[in-house]
């Protein structure tokens, strides 16, 4: 016969468009930016200049792109550094806070409120930018290390919150039978807990991993040499930049300052384009583990 | 018990969101304090070893221990920096046995990274330091060596000679130096660029007034409707005309505020106090004239927010005529000559032959910091960086031949690698005068930047800067009134002049200027004082 087992009624035909348009329109609104940013990177400076940012560039030009490859090596190494310090940084990360996580929520671990507590603590207090500092360059020598980008980031206290908020719904029955089995604590936590937890964890990883990438303050801070690098620093460089420019170098009556070239507005956003291109990529094959972990912890409860 | 329970974890909520209260608050105070634990100030006086004749710096001075300077400056790192500074060390090891090593901070992170480095207890030598960059911050912390005469006189005696005496007592912070300022006190006057093709098309004379540019305004005005005659923006909170149009021909200067207006003095004057421009009648003149420019439409509806370059608009044809600093001509005369060659770039000088204002020799510099181990050999170091002609060229200009090469008449002409190495870094306090000329300048350049650099006065209140430290509240509100008020009059957004401009001085006293105009009165006065002395 070929016809469908029940009919939409006419309600939820209308709702089902009003619904997707409005969907629509705002997806679209969030998609604006960004594809001004794209259209605006590949644009004349000039014509920034004359007629604004366009959605469809009034004239075209890959200056911006030939200045910021100019010198490949640099970008690359970016690059490189960004990806190096990311993978490391996620997977340690995530390792040392999920195995916090499922000891704090052992049940059978008796100092675990005090533990719990500790961890909460230090959020609540920092002693400064300056002691911090002092403290990385001087105590632990890591200027110019590599070290200094990946260890700051390596512990967050509320991702492992959530994650042992998870890890409590994982019923206990699991791991008594697996210790009655013979299995030690480490082997249940790799074999048992860390499989059941995929959802928490793509998702705190996509978390921390964008941390990572995004950073650009700890290489402010303690970076020097410039082919460690990565990728965010170039584009706060630029910008900050541009930014001195404006307001403290036309505002001062030191000629010199006038002779720094301002860089132009179509590097600006060549260089955002080549920082956030490979995440968005990446963002389409990680968003089906993000729905998983949402409807997954909606069954739970 | 459960009741017990309820209203212990009820306090002990309440105490942890105190906590969070008290961390925030004292979180800035913790920082300068550590800030001010952790430097100490040593000033020591030169050393005991007898003085040979000033003109041979070797003389008398023990140069066998070789030492690496380690010097900080500010800016970007050029791609021939490494190649440049090893020729800069090869000479500088040679004379003084010793060497630098440059490290940068970046332009957006010297706000933090400059005072981190001296809190965190660095080990360095050399640092660049202005007044726009923190000299008097550090400089009251006790971060950079004391400087004294003899020290000057054995160790950098062409520098100490090389430097006027205003530029010597500019530098001092409570009686003492803590910098070697530079010897050039900027050029601190603007030029008019207009676009030279259409003053010739209209039959305009070159622009020798004021009157001569409202002309030029007017015809670009009436018969170009696709440009504007002016191009200006509210980037920075400063506008040129106010310069050009107020300033200049009254012989005002601004008090160095912190970026807003609050104060003037006059600087041909050499008693002039501090006094406020907004009551006077010079300053209604000049708003009415300068609304009434707005209305003919000689800019934009949007300059108040716009934010591009006012140099960038010229140079791509939407404005016709732009007032900017006379350093940037080279770039659209060069700019044009590839891009618009019918178009002719003509400036005038913006003070139409009037005096200038002397300008702070503190606009680049180099201090010692004070715990260095080596201070003589870095003053020894900044004295050859400046005035050893051979050491110098190469850190001003990069290595001849490959950056740069001079014509037969001693003009400078940038080579194709000229962009690997620029003076986009902090190395213009080794800039000193003479300046040599470049090739590729715009050729009224030089004529107009000699003849306004003979016009140039000196006023001890040049290099005075506000300190605000005891009136940051009404300083806060009354920054906030000054940036709203000010682009509107002084760019002719108003509709009532007189109403919106009486608005104004009442809102700033009620926020409590009056306390502002007695500190800065206070202040210049003790400033004063010990510039005299």
């Amino acid at each position: 016969m070929g016809r469908r087992a029940f009919k939409y009624s006419k309600e939820t035909v209308v709702f089902n468009i009003i619904a997707y348009l409005f969907t629509a329109i705002l997806a679209f609104l969030c998609l604006l930016p960004f594809l001004l940013v794209v259209s605006g990177s590949i644009t004349d400076e000039s014509s920034i200049v004359l007629y604004g940012y366009r959605l469809i560039p009034v004239k075209i030009s890959f200056d911006a792109y030939k200045i910021a490859f100019g010198n490949p090596t640099i970008i690359l190494r970016a690059y490189a550094v960004t990806c190096f310090v990311t993978t490391v940084g996620t997977f340690l990360s995530l390792f040392l806070s999920s195995m916090a996580a499922y000891a704090l929520q052992r049940k059978d671990f008796v100092y675990r409120n005090f533990f719990a507590f500790f961890f909460y603590f230090t959020t609540i207090f920092s002693g400064g930018l300056v002691p911090w500092y002092i403290l990385m360059v001087k105590y632990l020598h890591m200027k110019d290390n590599y070290l200094a980008l990946i260890i700051p980031g390596l512990f967050g206290v509320f991702n492992m919150i959530i994650i042992r908020s998870f890890m409590s719904s994982i019923p206990d029955s699991i791991t008594e039978s697996a210790k009655i089995d013979g299995a030690s604590d480490f082997r249940i936590f790799i074999q048992l807990i860390l499989p059941l937890s995929r959802p928490v964890l793509v998702t705190i990883g996509l978390f921390i991993a964008l941390e990572y990438w995004n950073d650009w303050y700890l290489s402010m801070l303690f970076i020097q040499k410039d082919n460690m690098y990565p990728l965010q620093y170039f584009l706060y460089k630029i910008i900050s930049k541009i930014d001195f420019l404006r307001n403290v170098a036309a505002r001062s009556s030191n000629i010199n300052l006038s002779k720094i070239s301002l860089p132009s507005e179509s590097f600006k956003l060549a260089m955002t384009v080549i920082a956030t291109g490979p995440i968005i990529f990446l963002y389409p094959h990680l968003q089906k583990y993000f729905i998983k972990g949402i409807m997954m912890g909606a069954i739970k409860g | 018990m459960r009741n017990l329970y309820r209203k212990i974890s009820i306090v002990i909520a309440v105490v942890m969101t105190f906590a969070l209260f008290i961390t925030g608050c004292g979180q800035s105070t913790q920082q300068s304090d550590q800030a001010n634990a952790t430097t100490n100030a040593v000033t020591s006086s030169g050393p005991s070893e007898p003085s040979g004749t000033p003109e041979q710096p070797d003389d008398g001075i023990d140069t066998s221990k070789y030492v690496v300077l380690k010097a900080y400056m500010l800016g970007d790192k050029q791609e021939d920096h490494d190649l440049v500074w090893g020729e800069i060390n090869k000479g500088l090891k040679e004379k003084i046995n010793a060497t630098v090593e440059v490290n940068l901070i970046g332009w957006g992170e010297y706000e933090e990274k400059y005072p981190l480095v001296f809190a965190s207890g660095e080990d360095f030598d050399l640092i660049y330091t202005a007044s726009w960059a923190k000299y008097l911050d550090q400089a009251i912390k006790g971060a950079f060596l004391a400087l004294t005469e003899d020290m000057l006189k054995k160790y950098a005696n062409r520098v100490y000679e090389g430097v006027p005496e205003a530029g010597w007592k500019q530098a001092k912070v409570n009686g003492k130096i803590y910098m070697v300022p530079t010897n050039n006190s900027g050029n601190p006057s603007y030029a008019i660029f207009i676009r030279g093709d259409l003053r010739e098309k209209y039959g305009l004379p070159e622009i020798q007034s004021l009157e001569d540019y409202e002309k030029f305004l007017e015809a670009v005005s009436q018969n170009e409707k696709g440009i504007f005659p002016y191009g200006d923006n509210n980037a920075n909170n400063y506008w040129l005309l106010t310069t050009v149009m107020l300033n200049q021909p009254n012989n005002w200067r601004y008090i160095d505020c912190g970026g807003y207006d609050m104060m003037h003095y006059v600087y041909t004057d050499p008693d002039s106090k501090p006094f406020f421009r907004y009551d006077k009648p010079e300053y209604l003149e000049y708003l009415k004239k300068v609304a009434e420019w707005k209305k003919k439409g000689y800019w934009s509806n949007s300059s108040l927010t716009e934010k591009t370059d006012r140099i960038a608009m010229f140079s791509v044809g939407k404005s016709a005529s732009a007032i900017d600093h006379i350093g940037k001509a080279s770039q659209i005369y060069n700019d044009w000559k590839n891009n618009h060659p019918e178009w002719k770039l003509e400036i005038y000088d913006s003070s139409f032959g009037g005096k200038l204002p002397g300008g702070t020799y503190l606009g680049d510099g180099m201090a010692i910091r004070a715990t260095s181990k080596n201070p003589e050999r870095a003053l020894m170091a900044i004295d050859y960086l400046t005035w050893e002609k051979d050491i110098n060229d190469l850190v001003r200009h990069g290595i001849r031949g490959r950056h740069y090469d001079l014509t037969p008449d001693g003009k400078k002409i940038s080579l194709p690698d000229a962009s690997k190495y620029t003076s986009g870094y902090s190395m213009w306090n080794f800039d000193v005068l003479p300046q040599i000329e470049s090739a590729d300048a715009h050729p009224k350049y030089s004529e107009i930047n000699s003849s306004q650099l003979s016009r140039k006065t000196s006023h001890p209140l040049d290099a005075f800067a506000l300190n605000t430290e005891n009136i940051k509240t009404e300083y806060a509100a009354c920054s906030n009134l000054f940036a709203e008020y000010q682009a509107i009059l002084e760019l002719g957004f108003s509709n009532d002049i007189e109403k919106d401009l009486n608005d104004f001085i009442t809102k700033i006293y009620a926020a409590g200027f009056d306390k502002i105009v007695k500190e800065i009165e206070r202040q210049a006065a003790e400033y004063i004082a010990e510039y005299n002395k």
